[in-house]
């Protein structure tokens, strides 16, 4: 099942509720900062709490973990130069003013 | 002091990645202790229920213990001994437990909002199949159904399912529905006592 059918309640930053859970929604929203450790503790534990109960949103932090690491791989490899082909298209058509 | 932790299979940390080592070999803090962040973190029996995972172990934590929401943090911690009443068997048997739970909330939630007929069929369902069956057509047919009712057929799928730790959620949130915040306490607190006395776990040490 999606656990978008189960019961999460949106609770505002700063209340003080034992049962304070965030959404699958608000998990998208702090998934950046989570995997780079850059929550707070109290947000990084409900994170995590809900990670526990929820498998599609642990199959998006996986997904964004690996885009992540993936991107890293890039930026080590330095950008990939364009063909030859390409650029004398580019200055031709620079040159014709188009 | 003696506490608890949910491992992945393979004494792998759920969230760190962390594969610990055999039991008795002790792991130390790379530095000062960050909740969530740095530290050997692990539960109190109360904590349990927010974290289930694969496999349970007793672990005896050394130095100063921070207390956090739903865990605590110490400087180093070695694995004693795996909990080894914590199976996929008993994780289902909690399972179950807690759906029934979140059943009996949607009964109470449906007499109190004057659906006597509906209560009574919902009361009566003898398996869990039959609780997600009734709670589903009780939706279709009463619009103004308490949200409770579809949290017990969403308790008893992932029950069935095989996924304790959103039943049990499930089970804290309709206790919740009903009576607040305490209910919800109550219910996790109940889930904690589950656990302790099916798995015999020490308390208060």
């Amino acid at each position: 099942m999606h656990k978008s059918g189960l019961p999460h309640d949106g609770h505002s930053a700063g209340e003080i509720d034992p049962s304070d859970e965030v959404t699958c929604q608000q998990l998208v929203e702090l998934v950046t900062d989570y995997v780079e450790g850059a929550l707070q503790p109290r947000t990084m534990n409900h994170v995590e709490e809900h990670l526990v109960v929820c498998d599609f949103c642990v199959t998006y932090v996986e997904q964004m973990r690996a885009t992540i690491a993936t991107l890293k791989g890039l930026e080590k490899h330095g950008s990939p130069e364009p063909p030859a082909s390409a650029l004398a298209a580019l200055q031709a058509r620079r040159a014709a003013g188009a | 002091m003696i506490a608890y932790k949910f491992l992945r299979a393979g004494r792998i940390g759920p969230f760190s990645a962390f594969q610990w080592p055999e039991p008795g070999e002790r792991v130390y803090a790379e530095r000062d202790l960050a909740a969530c962040k740095r530290g050997v973190h692990a539960c109190r029996p109360s904590d349990l229920p927010w974290w289930l995972a694969d496999e349970l172990w007793e672990v005896e934590l050394d130095g100063p213990v921070q207390v956090d929401e739903h865990k605590i943090i110490a400087p180093s911690g070695r694995l004693r001994s795996q909990i080894e009443g914590w199976t996929p068997a008993c994780a289902q048997e909690y399972a179950h437990a807690c759906a029934w739970r979140a059943h009996e909330r949607a009964v109470q939630a449906l007499t109190r909002a004057g659906h006597q007929h509906g209560a009574q069929q919902l009361a009566a369902c003898a398996t869990l199949h039959d609780v997600q069956a009734v709670a589903r057509r009780l939706a279709q047919e009463i619009p103004e159904t308490p949200i409770s009712v579809r949290i017990a057929g969403d308790g008893a799928l992932c029950a069935l399912t095989g996924a304790p730790a959103a039943s049990a959620y499930i089970a804290a949130h309709a206790a919740k529905r009903l009576d607040g915040t305490a209910g919800y306490a109550a219910e996790r607190a109940w889930q904690s006592h589950w656990l302790v006395e099916r798995l015999g776990l020490r308390v208060g040490h």
